[in-house]
Order: structure tokens, then sequence, then C-alpha cells
């Protein structure tokens, strides 16, 4: 054998072990002590809950002094990722990105975690839900809107099924004393936003950040939003309580850990979490959709809220058919 | 003027520069390699495109396209055997002009022809771009559920495998994106309590497994294998002459390519037959072509390369994949977030027009590579398979387990690894399982979407210009293969 083949085959060898070793270990970002956190999630790369957690992780782990892993555990809407945590010893070498979809979870039994299983940290998004029509539709109007499905059944577009876009449509509808909703699922936003355009639907339910450029252009308008107060950058808008209807949902991201992390381990998340999303980088997320720094709250407000979204979204699950 | 500077954009991003270099080497290093290939090496690197941006991922992945159809040209040349399918045809003029002692020569033609083809398609990449973009507010969900049948469809007349064979094996596709929570009903299926399904089978395992995995278990059975190298001087741009007596051909091969690549489930081999075929039809010498004709390796390699951009028409803007390579390429797409269809087209031309861009500039860079660096690139042949495969494994193995850290995938790749030997054992393709894969959910979930949005009346389907377009072209590929068969 050549040496010039023998060097090439070296080169070759490297260049391979470089795949196998050293990018999963860039993927993993793993420590060389063997201790980074696990900040599990259950979502897709690109998604609204996984942009949320590694903004958060940018700066969290810089005021831990201790790396995160972002591990991710996909499956049965949030509850594999539970699962996944409630294997870990209760240490504080992890977090869970817990959200509306995991309360769903919980709710459909799809788990036997439960909220005392779990020490809220603090909360990241709270993000409303909004009723967004085509601007070319009378309902653009909010009470032309009301008025529109008194007297006939409108087509929601939702995200998927048994989750915060279709109990928002429903909960809306029976508090107010509308006609029935048809729901149409999609599997993701972008189909609801050209079937709005194209006229094929009627309604869209989505957060702000997902359609904030047809809204700006003009293309979409946003009807009503299922917020307590009026969103800063939809001013003009009315909220579903000013119309008569008290309905209050939104799509919401925080973090947890297990119960029985000590005490001190879990101030030290928390706080680190809480600065970390104060900081310029986490807060300029937050305006650019559409949210503002009221989002971010500690553990004692966001563990509330967990309570109450859970209670919410199992009353609404038994009133839609899905549990006895 | 907006759209030449957004295609401009990755020259002046020195990380889109990098990935674009690493990922035309890479393809040149997968294209010379007999069995790897770009569709191989673009599900081996997939996962690992997770730690990128969506568009340096893409670009890193279409990169190795282009490279690795014009890698595929240098064994052909060189040791007759063609680094991927679509080199085939360029073997057959290729090499015995090598054997002649011009191996450079044919390998400057090969280089040369590779190169226009290859830029000549993403012009009319970009060239219809704005026309697609006017589109995307008329595709609602029959439009889309119309457009998944003509994709599944196309499948009887794509190139490897008979027409049953390939709608079996889309059909075992479309059963398999059954599995996992349905989207509508949100009911699990197909689950068995498994809570890790009931987000489907990822596309990455099922990716890696069919095509490098099942590669490797065919290639264990070619162990014994021998290559036999023709000496290679140096690249030799081609002479006057040869300009003068190629530069028809290497025009129309492109023309063929690219209209070849647009149509959806041909590819690169096919254009490549045709793109030859042709050049001797309309040559002056075809009594040459066979034995060294510089014209043949011309007609073969331009048709090769321009379907490369040609096939990248209807997987961006139908969610179609043109080609096996481009069946990966539209799979990153769909795990970076990507949406593929009339909409990308209108809601991230600066996206478009970086991948665009990407593919130009890949275009020059196999030009230099390949000029400067054949010799080189030919030598990587003689890696034995012994050590080259398990490697291969490691990555697959490494890369499949990293994305979601779950051993279920591992099995899964696995198993679709082994399914996939088995199905080219018996002569079916493995692409129609990936596009059925994806075009399943679509068929299935705009069809329910079209009910539900128009109170479950089918005329619907009937009354949509768009939709009745693509139903009349579903049914002429239906029917294409048998009329081509009682010819």
């Amino acid at each position: 054998m050549k040496k010039s083949f023998k060097l090439f085959l070296a080169a070759a060898v490297l260049v391979t072990e470089f795949f196998v070793v050293a990018l999963p270990l860039m993927i993993t970002s793993a420590k060389a002590d063997g201790h980074p956190i696990q900040a599990i999630t259950h979502a897709g790369f690109g998604g609204g809950t996984d942009v949320t957690t590694r903004m958060m992780l940018l700066r969290t782990r810089r005021y831990l002094k201790q790396d995160m892993q972002l591990v991710n555990k996909k499956g049965g809407g949030g509850a594999a990722s539970m699962d996944y945590m409630m294997t870990l010893p209760a240490d504080g070498q992890h977090t869970l990105t817990w959200t509306t979809g995991h309360a769903v979870s919980m709710a459909l039994g799809k788990t036997k975690v439960k909220l005392s299983d779990m020490q809220p940290l603090a909360r990241g998004t709270d993000d409303p839900q909004l009723f967004v029509v085509n601007c070319k539709n009378d309902i653009k109007d909010a009470k032309k809107f009301i008025s529109a499905q008194k007297s006939k059944s409108l087509k929601y577009g939702t995200t998927h099924v048994g989750g915060i876009d279709d109990v928002s449509a429903i909960a809306f509808t029976k508090k107010g004393k509308l006609t029935d909703p048809t729901i149409v699922p999609y599997k993701g936003v972008g189909p609801i936003k050209t079937n709005l355009i194209k006229g094929d639907i009627d309604v869209g339910v989505l957060n702000l950040g997902e359609a904030v450029t047809e809204i700006e252009d003009g293309t979409l308008c946003v009807s009503v939003v299922l917020a307590s107060n009026r969103m800063e950058k939809l001013s003009n808008v009315p909220t579903a309580t000013e119309l008569g209807i008290p309905v209050v949902l939104s799509t919401v991201r925080g973090f947890v850990t297990r119960k029985g992390v000590p005490a001190d381990r879990k101030k030290q998340l928390e706080d680190a979490m809480i600065k970390a999303m104060e900081h310029k980088y986490f807060q300029s997320f937050l305006t650019d959709i559409g949210l503002d720094s009221t989002s971010v709250v500690g553990a004692d407000e966001w563990g509330k809220q967990m309570e109450v979204m859970l209670a919410e979204m199992t009353a609404q699950l038994k009133a839609l058919g899905y549990i006895n | 003027m907006d759209n030449l500077l957004l295609m401009m954009a990755p020259l002046f991003s020195s990380k889109l520069l990098l990935v674009l270099l690493f990922g035309t080497l890479f393809g040149l290093i997968l294209g010379v390699l007999p069995g790897l290939g770009p569709t191989t090496g673009g599900a081996l690197i997939l996962p690992f495109t997770m730690t990128l941006d969506p568009l340096s991922a893409i670009v890193l992945l279409t990169s190795i396209y282009c490279a690795g159809t014009y890698g595929g040209a240098i064994t052909a040349v060189l040791i007759n055997t063609p680094g991927t399918p679509a080199a085939a045809a360029t073997c057959l003029d290729g090499y015995p002009l090598a054997q002649k002692g011009e191996a450079g020569r044919a390998l400057g033609m090969a280089t040369v022809s590779s190169t226009v083809g290859g830029i000549f398609s993403v012009v009319i990449l970009v060239f219809f771009a704005p026309i697609l973009a006017k589109l995307a507010y008329e595709f609602g969900q029959p439009e889309y559920f119309a457009l998944a049948i003509f994709g599944l469809t196309m499948l009887a007349s794509i190139g490897e495998g008979s027409p049953i064979k390939n709608l079996i094996a889309a059909a075992f596709g479309i059963l398999i994106s059954t599995i996992g929570k349905d989207f509508m009903t949100s009911i699990d299926r197909f689950t068995y309590g498994i809570n890790e399904l009931s987000v489907g089978i990822g596309f990455i395992p099922v990716v890696v497994g069919l095509f490098a995995i099942s590669e490797m278990l065919t290639q264990s059975t070619l162990l014994h294998q021998v290559f036999k190298r023709v000496a290679l001087k140096a690249v030799k741009l081609p002479s006057k002459e040869d300009y003068k007596k190629t530069w028809k051909t290497i025009l129309r091969s492109s023309g063929i390519g690219s209209f070849i690549g647009v149509l959806p489930a041909e590819g690169g081999t096919v254009a490549s037959l045709i793109g030859y075929s042709e050049a001797k039809r309309f040559s002056k010498n075809p009594e040459e072509f066979g034995k060294g004709s510089i014209e043949g390796i011309a007609g073969a390699e331009a048709a090769n390369n321009a379907a490369t951009g040609g096939a990248m028409v209807p997987t961006l803007a139908l969610g179609i994949p043109g080609s096996a390579t481009t069946a990966v390429i539209l799979t990153g797409l769909i795990i970076h977030g990507v949406r593929p269809g009339p909409d990308l087209f209108r809601e991230q031309p600066d996206f478009l027009y970086g991948i665009f861009g990407a593919m130009l500039i890949a275009n020059i860079l196999f030009f230099i590579f390949g000029f400067f660096g054949a010799k080189i690139f030919a030598r990587i042949t003689l890696v034995p398979n012994k050590i080259l495969w398990p490697m291969i494994f490691t990555v697959s193995v490494c890369g499949t387990y990293s994305l979601s850290q779950s051993i279920l995938d591992v099995w899964i790749m696995l198993f679709f690894g082994v399914l996939g030997f088995f199905m080219r054992r018996f002569g079916f393709s493995v692409v129609p399982v990936i596009i059925g894969l994806i075009l399943g959910e679509l068929v299935e979930g705009t069809l329910r979407q079209s009910l539900v949005i128009f109170d479950g009346n089918w005329l619907i389907f009937f009354t949509r210009p768009i939709v009745v377009t693509f139903f009349i072209l579903s049914f002429i590929a239906l029917i294409f293969p048998l009329l081509k068969k009682k010819k």
C-alpha cells in the first residue's frame, strides 16, 4: 500500500470518527464532568415550545454556571416527557417544559403523573388565543362575528383536536349560546391561514405570533381576543369578556421539576430562569411573538395557573365528550 | 433584482459558504463511492442537520445532491462503475475513452457539461418560482388532496421497478403514515400503548434504514468485488474542437434533464439515459457512441445534473419529490418545520432564493473541485467495503439515536434496513415507501378536511379547476405505463 493512500485512509477514518464521536457530543453539548442539566421537552424542533425552551436555556445555563442539555421526549402529547422525568432522581438536574398540551394529556389520563408529582419553577410565555378572520369578511367586527354565529355554524380552523384550540372555540360558543361550530382540524397553522385567505373556512384559532405577518399586512384581522385584558399590539380588538362571553384561554409554557428536589436547589433553578427570562434576549423574543414581560412569572403564580389550567381543561374535555 | 440579491446571500455568509464547501466535498466523496451516492449520504447526514438552522441544513443537502450527482461520473469514467445510478449512461463512453488513454479529456467534458447542466437547471428553477408563488392562494385542501393523488400515481411510471410493485410499496408507505395520533379525532392508531409511537413513525429512521442500512446489507454481499482503475494524469478542459462538437448536445441535454427533473418521481437516472440517447440520435457520428464518444459523455452528464434543479421544482413547489435524493431533501424540509408547497414561495422567498443561490454556487464549486481534485477523489474507491460500511453503520445508529435519544428509533431504522434489503432483492424500489409515507398523511388529512369544510359534499372535487386538472393528470399517469407496454 502506498504511503499517500495510507495517509488518505487515516484521514477518512478521522473524518468518519468526527461524525461518530465528536458531532453527537456537540449536539448534546455534554460537559466533560458528565453533569449537564436535562431540559426535557415534548415538542418538535422549531415549534413554539422548542423555541421557548431554547431561549430560556440561553442565559439560564450561564447563571447556573452549569451546562443544560435539551432532551426531546416526544409522544402522548407530553405524557412521554412527564413519564421520562419521573424516571430521573429528584436531584435538581432536570427541568421539564410544561404546557397546555400536558394539561390535556393529564386530563385525558395518558399518564399517571399528577400535578403533585411536580414542582413549578417559572412561566415563560402566556399567549392568548385569538379568533382570526379574513379582513374582507364582515365578521372581522366582533359584534357581527357573534351575530353571524347566532344564525349559522361558523367553520373554525384549529391545530389538532382535543387541545386548547377547539376548547377555545367550543367554550366561546357554549358560553355565548351560539350555534355549534364546525371544527376543521389542521396539522399546523400554515394551511389554516391559506384556507382563511382563500375563504374556505371562517375563523382561525391562532396565537398572535403565528399570524403577525398577515395581520400587519392587512390580509388577516383579529376579531376576538380570549384574554382578560386587551393586548398591547391589538388595542382595538375587544376581549371575549368585554363582549359578555367570559372565556379566558391561552397557550401557556412554563417550567417544572420533580417533587422532592431540595428546596435550595429548586430556588436556585427558579432564580436563574427568572433572571434569564428577564434578559433582553428573552424579552425581545417575547416582543417578536407579540407578547410582553408579563408572560414571565415565578413559581407561586405559575403553580396556581397550572392547577387552574388542569381543572379548566378537564372540565372542557368533559363537556366536549372526550372524557367521562 | 431583489431575488438576485437573495440568491447571492450565501456568498455573504461565512457559515453558509462553509456549509456549501463541506456539502460539495462530502457530496463528491459520496458520488465517487459506488453504492453510496447523494441519496444514501443525504439520509446519513439528515439527523446531524438538526444542529443547523433550516437554510443551512437544506443548503447542505442540496450541495450534496449537486456534487454527488456529478461525482458519480468520476468512477464511471475511471473504473467503469457508476458512483451513482444517474452516471450509468456516462460509463458507456467515458470508460472506453479512458481506456484509449484519454481519461483526462473524458472527465474534463463530464465536469464542464455537468456544470452547465446544473446551472441551466437552477435558472429554470428561478424562472418557475414567481409563477408558482402566484398559485399559493389557489391551493386549498381539495387541491392538496388532488396533488397528493397525482404524486402517488406518478409512482406508476417511475423509472426503477415495475408500476405495480411501486404502487404496492407506496401503499405500504401510506399504511405506515397512519401510525400515531390521528390529528382529526385525537385517537391513537396502531400505537399499542407505546406513547412514543403516538407522534407517528419518524421520517429519519425510515429514510436512514431504507437507504443506508439496506445498501450496507446489499454491499455485504459484494465484498469480493475488486475495481480496476484506469490511470489518470490530470483533468483536461475540453478543446475548442470538443466544444464545437458538443455545445448543442450540452444545451439539448440540459433542457431534457431540467424537464425530466421537473416531472415528479422521475430523476437523474432517466434524464441521463434520455439525454444520452437523444445525443446519439442528433449526432453526426452515431457510430462512435459506445466506443468513447465525447458527445455521449456530454449528453449524459449535462442531463443528469440538469435534473437536480428540475427535481427541486416539484419538491419545493408541490411537496412531491422529483427523485430519491429530493425525497430525502423533502424529509429535511419537513423535520425543519418548513412546509413545502406554493405557500413557501410566497411566505419565505429569502429561504428559497438562498437555496437557489447555494445550488448555483455548488455547481461552480464542484467544477473547481472536480477539475483539480478528480485524481484524489478517484483514490477514495480504494477504501475497502469492509472498512467503509461498518463506519456508515455506526454513523447511522448514532445519527438516528441522537435525534430524540430514542432507542425505539434505532429499532425502527434497523427494521426498515432489513425490509429495504429484501425489497431490493425482490425488485421493489424503496423510494415509493418514502413518498407514500410523506404523501399518505397529506392524502388522508386533506380528504377528510375537505369533506368537513364542504359539509361532506364530494362534488367539490369535480368543480374546482385545479383539482380536476390534477385528476386528469393522475389518470394519464396511471394509464401511461399500460399504453407503453402495449406498444
